[in-house]
């Protein structure tokens, strides 16, 4: 598991992450969402041991990941920003990771080449993004990681791709328990492939729980009512209420049945209770939906 | 696990290497040292085969090549190691490149050691293969000259021995270690690959350029400062690449040894710095915050110095120096400020405070150099401490005395043309002479077109730091300085002067010409008559009087000797050189003496 202790870092005073925490369960996969500059991907790169924590610690298996090649030998990772040796083609770039990552796979690095459909002797350089992004896939997957960390990885690739990555992950995580961390802004792919989500915040952790979890917990609620109370929703905790003539427009996070208890009790002529997904989750969560969050929404 | 195995593990970490990282690194860029065996080889090797059957016709250019002051050898020892650390660490300077190099399983000494190593590798490999070409096809060379008899080889001295090559071979690798990882350290501080080539060129002379600079503010503003001789030496030492250019090609075990420690240590500082550097600096201008000022004051400082020294002399006056210093703070400071934060969103309060900064630290050194804090000037040895000292004037000394070339032939004690004085009268003499140029300080920096000279006077000339001084003096004061006349009267310094220790081989005539009209001239050929003639110069010059020595008056006659003698010093030691020594001789039976060398040669 991928344990993330009290993570504090700053860039020339600026506090890119501030007292975090996150907890990945081994063989699971953890949607990592948050807004633009939220500090994803600088939480990505500690938890590579790429940066050094002003403070806190990051553990994997129990064991700090800075600077521990044993840990980091069973690590993929997948940057946003890919690099590859300039001048090396697919097969040049293989030969250098069978040589550094000692579980490299040769038989699934041939198999996915050639699913994949890339040209082993091409330049990765003359690759468009997309290639790139599937030969990045395809040399991380062959070290057969027991953990996979990625930042944006479906960011332009076509969706049989997207659904050919997404197999490899799934399969590696039901199949070798491998765990994923994964950060992206397509919601709507995390939310049909992760175990959990933590939604990132101006450095912060928000909320981090079980997909299931957050899902149940929070609600859309239409709702009408004859003879309405004063405050017929007190002591639920409404993050998002917008009202339509006698309609209320109401997000709500609260245990389903707590929320039908008060709502039933000023006896409802309209009383709808929908699931929200984890796009709108994200959006009442952090800031209630404006313009500018929904925005950044794919 | 116990402490030892601890300590044992964590010293095994700190010097670990990657072979495959390294196999790779030398895969990716094989093409630099493909480059730079070709510039060996085709501006050294080839050469060498081209005339391999009559090799004594370039025995001169083989002799460069290995003394390493062959052009694109210098070239070749600079630029490559410099792109090597370049290319070799670019992954540090690029976003995307450093994420996932050290995302990989390699601690950060792990990379650096096998970045360093790989380049190591990349810069020694075609030195050592043109070295062992050249060891494989050299043979026994030498310089030949002509004469009026025809081509004469001096077959004492082999220039393409393989001794020689060997020693190119170790200066090479010292030169291009040096610079590599001065270049390192240069790549490891900056941010991004241009301010990293740009710096490692820059590293790679900033300390000799900063001391050619305080020595430039030195022999402004201190009274007696001497810029010549061991200062200069200095600088050029501390870069192998610019000593080398100054001394034959050979390292002296001393100076090898400091190189090898400066090495060393640039190694651990870059290695330790590495550890702490925070990769989210990538494509800044420089990766540590604290880099920032002192590069920033060091732009100011150099281009104040330049300006402040060219005004200097377009004015010829304080006002224009002073001037000149300011406008170059102002410039310079913006354009360092503009470099470090790559940007020219400079004017603000944090940069009105860095250049106030700046000011106050070049207001301290400009009122410490003008009023002299360290004593500099006022200092005098102990005469306890002095064991000798030397002497050096135009008026007699220099050129009149010890003749114009500079292996010029006396014995004993003039091997390095460099004499020294050790009598305790004269060494008590040379300190109150020291005293008296202090003594005369404002009439001797406002003396205008009379007739002056320098005087040099050092120190325990032979020590490693010698005490050395430098003053202008004007003549009437030379003539009636009782310490010049105790020193050039003692029978100390006539001895290393006397015409009997001319270390002559043989003579060929002494031509003795009189200015007095009608005066016929006198050759003597007889060695018997040429050798009294000579015992009579001798005697003449040891009862010589200081006034005498030094005087203006013209003189009535002239004494040619002409002379061969053997230069110990050159390459061709066994040679016989033409040489010849002219004797003014004064009306009081009195001479001064003059010494030339035509060049030409006899068997």
């Amino acid at each position: 598991m991928i344990k993330v202790n009290s993570l504090e870092k700053s860039f020339d005073g600026f506090k890119a992450l501030s007292d975090l925490n996150l907890n990945v369960k081994k063989g699971s996969i953890y949607g990592l969402v948050g807004t633009n500059g939220a500090g994803k991907t600088t939480l990505i790169k500690h938890v590579m041991g790429i940066l050094k924590p002003d403070r806190g610690e990051i553990l994997v298996e129990g064991i700090p990941v800075f600077e521990n090649i044993p840990i980091k030998e069973r690590m993929g990772y997948i940057p946003d920003d890919l690099y590859f040796f300039s001048t090396y083609n697919l097969k040049e770039s293989a030969k250098f990771y069978r040589s550094v990552y000692p579980n490299w796979n040769q038989d699934r690095y041939h198999h996915m080449v050639k699913q994949f459909e890339l040209n082993e002797k091409r330049k990765l350089s003359k690759f468009s993004k997309g290639m790139q992004k599937q030969a990045a896939f395809i040399l991380t997957m062959s070290c057969m990681p027991d953990y996979l960390v990625l930042d944006e990885p479906i960011d332009g690739l076509d969706p049989i791709i997207r659904k050919l990555v997404w197999k490899y992950i799934v399969e590696d995580v039901a199949e070798r328990e491998m765990t994923v961390l994964v950060s992206s802004h397509n919601l709507r792919e995390l939310e049909g492939i992760c175990d959990s989500i933590g939604i990132l915040s101006k450095g912060k952790m928000m909320i981090e729980r079980d997909l299931d979890e957050l899902k149940s917990d929070i609600h859309k609620i239409q709702v009408a009512f004859k003879n309405p109370a004063a405050d017929p929703y007190q002591g639920l905790n409404v993050l998002h209420r917008e009202t339509r003539g006698t309609v209320d427009l109401l997000i709500i996070r609260n245990r389903k049945d707590t929320v039908e208890d008060v709502i039933n009790a000023n006896h409802p002529v309209i009383f709808d209770m929908l699931p929200l997904s984890l796009e709108e989750i994200f959006i009442y969560e952090l800031g209630g939906g404006d313009h500018e969050i929904e925005s950044i929404i794919f | 696990m116990s402490l030892e195995v601890e300590i044992m593990k964590s010293k095994a970490s700190y010097f670990s290497i990657s072979k495959p990282l390294i196999v790779e690194n030398l895969r990716r860029f094989w093409a630099i040292p493909a480059l730079a065996f070709l510039v060996y080889f085709l501006s050294g090797v080839f050469p060498i085969l081209m005339s391999y059957s009559h090799l004594n016709d370039i025995a001169s250019y083989i002799d460069l090549s290995l003394d390493n002051q062959q052009p694109f050898y210098m070239f070749a020892h600079l630029m490559f190691p410099v792109i090597a650390a370049v290319v070799i660490f670019r992954y540090l300077q690029g976003v995307s490149s450093v994420s996932v190099m050290h995302s990989m399983p390699f601690t950060r000494a792990k990379l650096y050691n096998s970045g360093f190593l790989s380049g190591l590798i990349l810069i020694a490999a075609p030195i050592l293969a043109n070295g062992l070409i050249l060891l494989a096809i050299s043979k026994p060379v030498y310089r030949q000259y002509g004469t009026e008899s025809g081509l004469v080889v001096e077959d004492t001295v082999n220039f393409f021995a393989r001794a020689d090559i060997l020693n190119w071979i170790w200066v090479s690798l010292i030169i291009a270690f040096v610079v590599f990882a001065v270049s390192v350290f240069a790549g490891i501080v900056t941010g991004n690959s241009l301010m990293h080539f740009a710096t490692a060129i820059w590293f790679n002379f900033l300390i000799p350029a900063l001391y050619a600079v305080f020595v430039a503010y030195f022999s402004r503003f201190l009274y007696g400062f001497d810029t010549s001789g061991n200062w200069t030496e200095y600088g050029m030492r501390i870069s192998p690449f610019l000593h080398v250019l100054q001394n034959d090609g050979v390292f002296g075990a001393g100076i090898t040894v400091f190189y090898i420690l400066s090495f060393l240590i640039l190694y651990g500082i870059t290695s330790f710095l590495y550890q702490k550097r925070e990769l989210e600096h990538a494509t800044d201008s420089l990766a540590f915050g604290f880099m920032e000022p002192i590069i920033c004051y060091l732009i100011t400082f150099l281009g104040m110095t330049l300006l402040g020294f060219y005004f200097e002399v377009l004015g010829r006056a304080e006002l224009y120096f002073y001037g000149g210093l300011a406008a170059g703070t102002l410039i310079f400071f913006i354009i360092g400020q503009m470099i470090v934060k790559k940007t020219p969103r400079i004017y603000n309060m944090k940069s009105l405070k860095s250049v106030g900064i700046y000011v106050l630290i070049a207001v301290v050194f400009l009122v410490g150099l003008n009023f002299d804090v360290t004593g500099f000037e006022r200092r005098v040895p102990a005469q306890n401490k002095i064991d000798s000292f030397t002497i050096t004037e135009g008026f007699a000394l220099d050129g009149k005395l010890t003749g114009y070339i500079s292996d010029y032939p006396l014995n004993p004690g003039f091997g390095n043309n460099v004499f020294r004085l050790k009598d305790p009268d004269n060494i008590a003499a040379a300190i109150r002479l020291h005293q008296s140029f202090i003594e005369n300080k404002e009439r001797f920096e406002n003396q205008e077109n009379i007739y002056t000279t320098s005087v040099f006077l050092g120190y325990n000339p032979d020590a490693s730091f010698p005490m050395t001084r430098r003053y202008q003096i004007d003549y009437d004061f030379y003539r009636n300085s009782p310490d010049f006349k105790q020193l050039y009267e003692s029978r100390e310094f006539k001895e290393y002067f006397a015409p009997a220790n001319l270390d002559y081989v043989g003579l060929t005539e002494i031509y003795i010409n009189s200015d007095i009209p009608n005066r016929e001239s006198i050759t003597l050929k007889e060695r018997a008559e040429m050798e009294e003639f000579i015992a009579c110069l001798n005697r003449d010059f040891m009862e010589q009087s200081f006034e005498d020595m030094v005087s203006l008056k013209h003189a009535y006659a002239t004494a040619n000797i002409n002379f061969t003698y053997r230069d110990r010093n050159s390459d061709m030691p066994g040679r016989l050189l033409h040489n010849n020594a002219t004797y003014q001789i004064t009306p009081n039976s009195g001479w001064r003496a003059t010494a030339t060398a035509d060049g030409s040669t006899t068997t």
